[in-house]
């Protein structure tokens, strides 16, 4: 994929640049020196790289403001950044923009609960929200496998989800409100602790609008109770496509499992060797599926589970009988990622979501697509809510073969589009699939979703280059003049 | 020619004569806060919709979008009103993926009608009571509380598709029928609670539940609000799982005892818990429950119990009251319903019994006022000022009332919304955006008026 190339203007007024945002920032506030750049050139997708040409830290959100209001009046763009684990390159750099690294602002303002949530400022890191909580039975259900370093920020502006939420959803269902600095540096507060206020729900709209909209500068997270227990079931099938059919099943019978995951052959071996959670090497495919909440619904769910994964063809199934039993169960699971990075130098992770049935049709097809293309994939993935992560496994070194991931990737996309599935199920669009939006959209959903963009970003500041094909201008000719109230040209298109 | 003769004949060009209504009881059905329309559209298909806002964004005119019209009073007098749209013909279930647990229907479905379809496969869509006959199309709109949002989740959580028609753009489509979804900006949520002024809702795909083996209430009345609402709390945050959690006023915990299946209730404060799941579990649950309640002084009774009946229909707390009540939604953190409640008895003039129902885990009060249908000034002033106390609390506490439904005379005194959210000028950019003539629910959120932006 080729990047479009930074403006020679704006990278000439480098300097100018540094001087307002020092201005109106403590010190230590904003970095330009090369080696410090170094750190931010590129995120979780790292085939691609650019560096910055300037990074602001700040600490506050007043500090978030000014730099916006300065940065808006100058007209240069702006890339949020959080902790940059993203996959689609989201928070990739420009070279003639601002990184606004979110990651100092990481202090838990409140925990609250009477109202179940916590008050969060957008650099701490998802998983000290539960550690914070834990002692007090609490727990915040989203949980990215990167949860140790991912911020809540990142997540919000993903809308981020895991393994764990099939039953308790992704971000967006686990936030309550949000403090978010617009493009011009205003401050605007949307939800809260207080529910379904009146007027458009901004919040859902911001999450997951990867850093497009606004500036995510704190969030109220929902908390929930701790359940009183969960059991994880491990169930072995002779394929992937037996492993799909029993999820469709166990769903179909009405069940939703907190978690439900499938892994492949390829998958359980890598993991394995790196892991040694007891997987059973060699096998087709495992199915991973975990129950909770009181003790006696529990145990009548796990026993139905497995009938269900019985009956589904499953050749050995094991329940975990305590805590570390169940974690263990799952450790393989969560450490198959890194994993990978044993069994190829590259992979690019794929992140589509299909309706449920479709499954074993799916899975089949990605292998058919494999073989056609020679390059050998591994599935890892949150088959509960259809949510598939085919691992295209590739070495970058070797010329063309990161372009024919990328194409089989594509491919896999598409298949997933045309199953009635969607682009992404959790990772974003960001470069990596922008060129595929018209594949799902059509030209007028795509034209709403600009609109959306316009009304926050009429300039086109906040992350340019994300998510869409191409960004019309919001005013045709330039910026929008008004005189009297009547509009030049009123039946031009205006996004 | 009258207005409703001019409107007619391009209505019926685009939807036919059977798509059209322009009778005297058809626009009076269809009146709004003293408003009637001048033409009735009643389109049958989603492009029908369409066409109908084309028509209308090219000529400027003001369109409401109907459901059942059961939250139609929601929102500001709207400042136009020429074409009503009734979603009544866009009725038809489009599909019922049962292994995929979702159901797409039509904007003007009504939720019996679904449950109608999913009963069939033990499936339920949750977002509100089975038997009700509001839309989905409304359910939306209105952003409606769901009962048991403990256990289901809201309608933002529930929805994962829609596709609606745009005032300028024609036909439009978001999300889809997965769960997890990524893919651009999430406009399914921007149209919650959006009362049809972004656009109108066609259609939606919703996810599905199971129905659950058994459904069981346990009511216990307490000295206080205060008792009940901590009591709410423990069990709430504790490792039992309710799926609903309502605190009644004594007036309201009589009324509903009279009119639903809701035994146990009596005239004092009443906290109702909902379990719902397999009758073991529900039975450890209740018993739990009880243990929880008796420690906190409080006395439990059972209250209803259903088995395989999605709803039984014990609480039908926030269906319809008669148009002569004033409803008032209450929001305010969970943690301050009780606070909320003890202020509310308190501030009653008279020491007026209160009607309040509150769904503790989403914060939400509905009062209710029986007042008379022909006030005279004094009764308006005293009530207009009420409500302006009442809000003044609330803003101290972070809460908000809007004003669901109200006699006109009453309506035509009281802000329907009460106040500002520091959003309005994000919330009109995307209005003038989306709706550039604003012909769309005009008016109904005059707190974005002066935010509309020069595409307006
Ligand atoms: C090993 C590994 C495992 C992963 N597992 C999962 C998983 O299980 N589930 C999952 O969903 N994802 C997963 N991810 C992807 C990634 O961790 C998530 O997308 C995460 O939410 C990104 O958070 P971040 O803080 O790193 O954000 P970044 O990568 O820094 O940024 C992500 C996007 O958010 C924007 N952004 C960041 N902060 C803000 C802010 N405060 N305001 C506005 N915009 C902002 C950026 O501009 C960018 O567009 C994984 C990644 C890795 C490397």
């Amino acid at each position: 994929m080729d990047l479009p190339p930074p403006d020679p203007k704006l990278v000439a007024r480098k300097a100018e640049i540094v001087t307002a945002l020092e201005e109106v920032l403590p010190p230590g506030t904003v970095i330009h020196a090369t080696e410090e750049l170094v750190a931010y050139e590129t995120d979780g997708l790292s085939a691609y790289r650019r560096r910055p040409m300037v990074v602001v830290l700040p600490r506050e959100t007043a500090e978030v403001s000014a730099t916006m209001e300065t940065l808006h009046r100058l007209g240069v763009p702006v890339v949020p950044w959080g902790a940059g684990t993203g996959l689609s390159g989201g928070a990739l750099p420009m070279e003639d923009g601002v990184t606004l690294a979110l990651s100092r602002m990481n202090r838990i303002l409140e925990i609250d609960l009477d109202n179940r949530c916590a008050v969060v400022q957008p650099g701490v890191t998802n998983l000290r929200i539960t550690e914070a909580v834990q002692g007090d039975g609490f727990y915040y259900a989203p949980d990215p496998s990167s949860q140790i370093a991912c911020s809540i920020g990142g997540n919000i502006a993903e809308n981020s989800g895991g393994v764990h939420c099939l039953k308790y959803g992704v971000t967006t269902n686990n936030i309550l409100g949000l403090e978010v600095v617009l493009a011009d540096g205003e401050i605007v507060r949307v939800g809260g602790k207080v529910m379904d206020d009146a007027g458009y729900d901004l919040m859902g709209v911001l999450t997951g609008s990867e850093g497009m909209l606004a500036i995510i500068t704190e969030a109220t997270v929902r908390l929930l109770p701790k359940p009183e227990s969960a059991t994880a079931v491990l169930a072995v099938f002779s394929s992937v496509e037996a492993a799909g059919q029993a999820v469709a099943d166990i769903i179909g019978a009405g069940m939703i499992p907190a978690g439900m995951e499938i892994m492949d052959k390829l998958a359980i071996d890598a993991s394995e060797q790196y892991a040694h959670s007891g997987y059973p090497v060699g096998a087709e495919a495992i199915l991973i599926i975990e129950q909770d909440g009181p003790a006696t619904e529990v145990s009548y769910l796990i026993a139905r589970t497995e009938e269900i994964l019985r009956a589904a063809g499953a050749s050995d199934i094991r329940v975990s009988r305590d805590e570390a039993e169940r974690l263990k169960l799952w450790a393989g699971r969560k450490a198959a990622f890194p994993a990978m990075g044993r069994i190829s130098p590259d992979y690019y992770c794929i992140d589509s979501t299909i309706p449920r049935g479709a499954l074993p049709r799916v899975l089949a097809r990605i292998r058919e697509l494999a073989q056609e293309s020679g390059l050998r994939v591994a599935n890892v993935f949150h088959a509960g809510d259809g949510n598939l992560h085919p691992l295209v496994l590739y070495d970058g070194n070797v010329p063309g073969e990161l372009e024919l991931a990328e194409q089989l990737g594509e491919e896999i996309m598409k298949l997933c589009v045309d199953v009635g599935g969607v682009l992404s199920g959790e990772h974003g669009i960001g470069i990596e699939k922008s060129g595929l939006m018209t594949y799902q959209f059509g030209e007028n959903d795509l034209a709403a979703m600009q609109r959306v963009k316009c009304s926050f970003d009429a300039e086109s500041l906040l992350n340019p280059g994300k998510v869409f094909p191409e960004l019309h201008r919001c005013a045709e000719l330039g910026r929008m003049h008004v005189h009297g109230g009547k509009l030049k040209f009123p039946d031009i298109e205006r996004f | 020619m009258n207005k409703s003769a001019v409107l007619a004949s391009p209505a019926e060009s685009l939807l036919g004569a059977d798509g059209v209504h322009t009778s005297q009881a058809a626009l009076a059905q269809h009146a709004l806060d003293g408003l009637s329309p001048s033409v009735v559209a009643v389109p049958d298909t989603s492009e029908g919709v369409a066409e109908v806002l084309k028509w209308a964004h090219k000529d400027g005119l003001g369109v409401v979008v109907w459901g059942s019209g059961s939250r139609i009073g929601l929102g500001a007098r709207p400042s136009r009103y020429d074409i009503a749209i009734s979603l009544s013909r866009l009725n038809r279930i489009m599909e019922h993926d049962v292994e995929n647990l979702t159901l797409t229907a039509q904007a003007g479905v009504t939720l019996l009608e679904a449950a109608r379809t999913t009963v069939a496969h033990n499936q339920m869509l949750a977002a509100g009571w089975p038997w009700s006959r509001r839309t989905v199309g409304g359910l939306i709109s209105a952003n409606r509380p769901v009962p048991k949002r403990l256990l289901y989740g809201s309608v933002r959580d529930q929805l994962l598709g829609i596709r609606i028609a745009l005032a300028e753009k024609g036909l439009v489509g978001f999300g889809g029928k997965v769960l997890k979804n990524v893919a651009g900006y999430d406009m399914t949520k921007l149209v919650i609670g959006s009362l049809g002024s972004l656009g109108v809702i066609v259609e939606a795909t919703f996810k599905l539940f199971a129905i659950p083996h058994r459904e069981t209430y346990l009511a216990a009345a307490l000295a206080s609000p205060i008792l009940a609402a901590s009591l709410a709390t423990r069990l709430a945050n504790g490792p039992l799982r309710p799926a609903c959690l309502f605190l009644l006023s004594p007036l309201a915990a009589e009324r509903m005892a009279k009119a639903q299946k809701l035994a146990g209730a009596a005239r004092e404060w009443t906290l109702v818990a909902g379990f719902d799941g397999r009758s073991e579990a529900i039975r450890r649950q209740i018993a739990d429950a009880r243990a929880l309640i008796t420690q906190a002084g409080g006395d439990p009774r059972p209250a209803c119990d259903t088995i395989g009946e999605a709803g039984g229909r014990c609480l039908t707390a926030e269906e319809e009251s008669p148009p002569s009540v004033l409803r008032l939604r209450v929001g305010v953190a969970p943690g301050d319903v009780g606070d909320t409640l003890a202020y509310l008895e308190t501030e009653s003039p008279g020491d007026e019994p209160i009607d309040a129902v509150a769904d503790h885990p989403g914060g939400a009060i509905t009062l209710l006022f029986s007042l008379p249908e022909h006030p005279g000034e004094s009764q308006l002033t005293e009530t207009a000022g009420r409500i302006e106390r009442i809000r003044a609390w609330l803003d101290e506490h972070a809460g908000f009332a809007v004003l669901e439904q109200a006699p006109a005379p009453y309506k035509s005194r009281i802000s329907p919304w009460g106040r500002s959210s520091g959003a309005e000028r994000a919330m009109g950019l995307i209005k003038s955006r989306l709706d550039p003539k604003g012909i769309l629910a005009p008016g109904r959120f005059p707190e974005m008026n002066g935010h509309l932006g020069p595409l307006s």
